[in-house]
């Protein structure tokens, strides 16, 4: 471990700035009159890293997000995004991130190519046109008016606005709430390009699906405190968690025939059986069962609690 | 690229999105000559004493009505259709939006203030041409440099108005008819339609607070053939110049970039 503050990458950071940080803070709160919204927020987010917040409705997501973005102002504790105070932003600063709005309608009689030149037009050193444009999937439309496109069109140039002054930083506020499945897995495909440009991308989300998808972490806030963080894979102890087994019951087994692992019993679903709260030792003795009656277990799944599941228990099952 | 060039390209978009938009086109342009035409072709060739300078004298009515419609278009260029814009633009998060990037803020207002006034120029310029050529209404060379004057001044006034107006409307649904009333009514108030000979007492006391009809009157006395000198109507331009600053004080103090809705 370093003892200087500054030197040797520590990305832990108990105190200070990790060197590697491009969003690090600590203790933020927010209260709007008696309410207060943000609890104290720690946060680091690293260079290159795709980062989900999710959280209820209300629960402080945008609020967080908002500050950060130098657009509120926080009541209480710490921020730097890329090194600088988002209290007081600053116009070099303001051309080093990107910024999605969780709604914004675009202004509807230019067309696309024009919007996204426009914004060219503000950064020191834009990416060109074209090139942003086919980034997004927008190329073939460059000719149509931002007021004719669908609305996961509209988001998807929404976002080549943000991408073409080259940012280090993207907020993407719920960038893909309200779409279809399909308008949704283009955007993903989106989000993934950036990442392999080696974007920070810090996203909001209501959909654990797209958290999956896309983030590296995932952080959770409840009532404007940070209740859990870690992997999709990770989170709240998911790959720890007791895991359900489930199979169809062979024709010629009847449910009481099976065995009774550690004094549980299967329960009938339909037509199938499942077990949850199990571990390895309940699926070996169900293995060896199997083994020894010569039955087979037709459709046999182990599965842990997915991230929604997992979610729905840290939130209390709010939505 | 530099501020200027900014300036200048936020310019060019603002007057491409008017151009392509049809309810701005007809309230800021159509609307106005839409006026003129019906107006000047029915009642235009009464003849009125009218007192300029403390001297009665002959003047036409289509001159009366003409300055008064020019007051309209410049009122229609850049206060009704700036304020509906911004109010549009306030509630859609696109102010937000570019108040989310490195565009400097008067570049951005610029762009928008900029297109008005010369959108509210080009205007008064065609009710002007129109009322020469259809109507023969007289346009004294020796008045041109009030006239310009009282344009350049009232549109910049009329733009700080409209900033400061974005704060009494909240919903950008309301906009236009709340837009439209306050208008209308000071239009109708201030004699743009039909000139009262004797208004009452209340009446003159409410058109001469307001700044339409020092704007009518500073726009009619360029046009006025009895006129003499310089024609500028220095009392009535410090009226309308002193509500634009009131209306940019309170702007600078109070406008909002962000929609009223918090989540």
């Amino acid at each position: 471990m370093t003892t200087s503050g500054t030197a040797v990458a520590s990305t832990t950071g108990q105190r200070g700035t990790p060197p590697l940080a491009v969003i690090s803070v600590r203790g933020l709160t927010k209260a709007y009159g008696d309410v207060q919204v943000l609890q104290g927020i720690d946060l680091d987010i690293r260079r290159g890293e795709v980062c989900a917040i999710v959280g209820p409705n209300g629960a402080g997501k945008t609020t967080t997000v908002e500050i950060l973005e130098g657009y509120r102002t926080r009541s209480g504790g710490t921020a730097q995004v890329l090194d600088v105070d988002p209290g007081v932003p600053t116009r070099a600063w303001r051309a080093q991130i990107g910024i999605v709005l969780q709604t914004c309608q675009l202004p509807a009689e230019l067309t696309v190519w024009e919007l996204v030149e426009r914004f060219a037009g503000f950064y020191p050193n834009p990416r060109p046109v074209d090139e942003t444009l086919k980034l997004v999937g927008l190329e073939e439309e460059h000719h149509s008016r931002a007021g004719t496109l669908s609305g996961g069109q509209q988001r998807r140039l929404d976002v080549a606005m943000a991408l073409v002054g080259d940012p280090d930083l993207l907020f993407l506020d719920e960038p893909t709430t309200g779409f279809d499945p399909s308008a949704r897995h283009q955007a993903w495909a989106v989000i993934s390009r950036l990442r392999e440009l080696g974007k920070t991308i810090l996203l909001t989300t209501h959909s654990m699906e797209e958290a999956e998808a896309l983030a590296d972490r995932v952080i959770v806030i409840v009532a404007g405190r940070i209740v859990a963080e870690g992997t999709p894979d990770t989170l709240g102890g998911r790959d720890q968690a007791p895991s359900t087994i489930r199979f169809r019951l062979p024709t010629d087994v009847r449910i009481e025939q099976l065995p009774e692992l550690r004094g549980r019993h299967f329960a009938a679903d339909r037509d199938h059986v499942t077990l949850a709260g199990a571990d390895l030792t309940d699926l070996g003795d169900l293995l060896d069962w199997a083994r020894a009656s010569a039955t087979s277990l037709p459709g046999l799944t182990v599965e842990r609690p997915s991230l929604e599941d997992v979610y729905l228990e840290l939130t209390g099952g709010v939505r | 690229m530099s501020d200027t060039r900014i300036v200048w390209a936020e310019f060019r978009y603002q007057r491409r999105s008017f151009r392509r938009d049809p309810q701005a086109m007809f309230f800021a342009v159509g609307l106005p000559l839409l006026y003129v035409l019906i107006f000047v072709s029915l009642f235009g060739n009464q003849s009125i004493d009218f007192v300029y300078n403390g001297q009665p004298g002959p003047l036409k009515a289509h001159t009366i009505m003409l300055a008064g419609f020019a007051a309209i278009g410049v009122i229609s260029a850049t206060f009704f259709n700036l304020a509906v814009d911004l109010v549009q633009e306030r509630e859609n998060g696109i102010l937000k939006r570019f108040r989310g990037t490195p565009l400097p803020t008067r570049a951005f207002i610029a762009g928008h203030v900029g297109t008005s006034i010369i959108l509210g120029l080009a205007v008064a310029a065609a009710l002007v041409l129109l009322g020469r050529f259809a109507y023969g209404i007289p346009l004294p060379l020796a008045g041109l440099p009030a006239l310009v004057l009282t344009l350049l001044v009232s549109s910049a006034a009329f733009c700080c108005l409209a900033f400061a107006f974005t704060l009494v409307v909240r919903k950008a649904s309301a906009a236009v008819p709340l837009l439209t009333g306050v208008t209308l009514a000071l239009y109708f108030l201030s004699g743009n339609f039909f000139l009262l000979e004797h208004p009452p007492l209340p009446l003159r006391i409410i058109s001469a607070i307001f700044p339409v009809q020092h704007l009518n009157n500073a726009l009619l006395s360029p046009l006025n053939p009895n006129a003499t000198g310089l024609r500028v109507e220095w009392m009535d331009l410090l009226v309308i110049a002193a509500w634009g600053l009131g209306g940019l004080i309170i702007a600078l103090r109070y406008f909002r970039w962000t929609p009223s809705s918090r989540s």
